[in-house]
């Protein structure tokens, strides 16, 4: 019988290399499918099943939804973190300051100094995109930015995916609060509060990672001082398009429904799913661009790494 | 001396990095005031009016729906609100030597306490015009139901506002009417309007 060194055979293995950090797309997908699974289920069943939570149900329910976007960060990516060899610092912080700037500050002055809703939800469709841009979308990007500035600091920025991590930590924490402000001043149905987590998580997580990128690219890449600035515009302008855009797919249209069989009046319903929709494909689309941008930063720092040694 | 960011500094940042930062604030708050100024500019915008046979001026907030009758000069009021629509009026009425302000506002109240439910004078009070006319200020309230049985909708608490002044033989009212959890945020279009009016 005769025996083969297996060495001989098969190319020797290469040693895996350890990543010192936790990687991020993977949690954050899980995140983001989390809820956005939630808020479908909970559309599909109340739009197109008829199943409806229970009137009593409702603010328990509520109150659970508010929960899943900080319980799905802690679960899938601040646990998983203390687990690496270098687990990313500040991220508690950088989550626990997003929600309290957005209880604190944010909320009372978009409600109240800038009114939003009383000027801008009646304008035309331009006008409004410009308008949320430099409210809505410059007040949240500014808070971003200070977070990024102040609370993360550059000490803790180390990999350009840094910046995807911490935007999760802050869109987790923002949107706890404006959901939970819902969920205690406002008479809100589970299928429709679910929709609106998710649209606020998108485009804070979205913007955040433009503005971390921004901010990170500026220590890594030793980027132009134009980076940051610009990065901040684009994301407000960014936050400023979406909230309008998915606000006119949600709006019922002047049309009067009467779906064939339903012996009913006829009606105007919202269209809740379009804006869901809208919103699944606002985060993907964009978190991709930043992915596209951080894989090509990258092969160009390898590429000059390589040319330098 | 220039601002120097002692964060900055310590952290040892580069000219750009500096400047990024430095750029960024900038950014955001330029955006911000652009902000304030968009939400003014839609917010405060306004339309003229004038009335030749009155030789009233005056400029009302875009969008308020105008309205004039016999009983009053010019009425307008924000027909956007959901429950009671807040409104500025101005009505004229005869003035003669022997008559007071507190005559006027007196027979106010009285026709007002017949036609509006829980009407209630809160306080009376003389001020003087920006142009240094003297007037007089009378605050009062009243619950305002609405007409129409089909809306069924909850009364509102209203607070008003009068500005009587005297002018040539006639006493001019102007009058602001707001549900009272948006009085104090709607002041500021009355405060507008009174700015423009000249009589």
């Amino acid at each position: 019988m005769t025996a083969y060194d297996s060495r001989l055979l098969t190319p020797p293995r290469e040693e895996e290399e350890i990543a010192p950090y936790q990687p991020v797309w993977r949690n954050l997908i899980l995140q983001a499918a989390g809820i956005f699974g939630a808020a479908s289920a909970l559309v599909f069943a109340g739009q197109y099943l008829g199943i409806v939570i229970p009137e009593s149900f409702a603010p328990a329910a509520n109150v659970l939804l508010a929960l899943l976007p900080p319980v799905l960060w802690l679960v899938f990516a601040y646990i998983p973190e203390r687990g690496v060899p270098v687990p990313r610092e500040r991220l508690l912080p950088a989550f626990a300051i997003a929600a309290l700037a957005t209880s604190g500050v944010i909320q009372p002055l978009l409600n109240d100094f800038y009114m939003t809703e009383r000027w801008l939800s009646l304008g035309a469709t331009f006008d409004r995109i410009i308008g949320y841009t430099f409210t809505v979308g410059i007040v949240q990007c500014g808070l971003i930015y200070l977070i990024f500035r102040y609370v993360v600091g550059r000490e803790n920025v180390r990999t350009r995916v840094d910046a995807v991590a911490y935007a999760a930590a802050i869109a987790a924490g923002s949107t706890l609060v404006v959901a939970l402000v819902d969920v205690i001043y406002g008479q809100i149905l589970p299928d429709t509060l679910a929709p609106r987590i998710f649209a606020n998580y998108a485009v804070m997580l979205v913007s955040g990672s433009i503005v971390g990128f921004g901010f990170v690219e500026m220590y890594l890449s030793l980027a132009r001082a134009l980076t940051l600035p610009l990065a901040i515009l684009f994301a407000a302008l960014l936050m400023g398009g979406a909230t309008p855009l998915r606000a006119s797919l949600i709006n019922a249209g002047f049309t009067i429904l009467k779906p064939e069989g339903f012996t009913g009046p006829a009606f105007s319903v919202t269209r809740p799913l379009f804006g869901l929709v809208f919103s699944a494909a606002f985060v993907v689309a964009m978190m991709f661009v930043v992915w596209f941008f951080i894989g090509n930063a990258e092969s160009k720092e390898r590429q000059q790494g390589s040319a330098e040694g | 001396m220039g601002f120097v960011d002692p964060y900055a500094v310590s952290s040892g940042e580069t000219r750009a990095q500096r400047w990024g930062h430095y750029l960024a604030v900038l950014v955001i708050l330029a955006g911000l005031f652009l902000g304030v100024n968009l939400r003014d500019s839609v917010l405060y915008a306004t339309q003229s009016y004038s009335n030749v046979q009155f030789g009233i001026r005056a400029e009302y907030p875009r969008g308020w729906l105008l309205e004039t009758s016999s009983d009053f000069v010019l009425r307008v009021r924000d027909m956007s609100r959901p429950d009671y629509k807040t409104t500025i009026q101005v009505s004229v009425y005869p003035f003669t030597a022997s008559m007071t302000t507190r005559n006027v506002l007196d027979d106010l109240a009285l026709r007002r306490a017949q036609t509006l439910a829980t009407f209630r004078t809160l306080s009376i009070a003389e001020t003087t015009l920006r142009g240094g006319e003297a007037a007089t200020v009378s605050e009062f309230r009243f619950v305002a139901t609405d007409a129409n049985p089909f809306q069924e909708s909850i009364p509102s608490v209203v607070l008003g506002r009068d500005i009587l002044t005297v002018r040539s033989g006639q006493a001019i009212l102007v009058t602001f009417l707001a549900n009272e959890q948006t009085f104090t945020a709607d002041l500021a279009y009355f405060q507008r309007f009174l700015d423009s009016f000249e009589f």
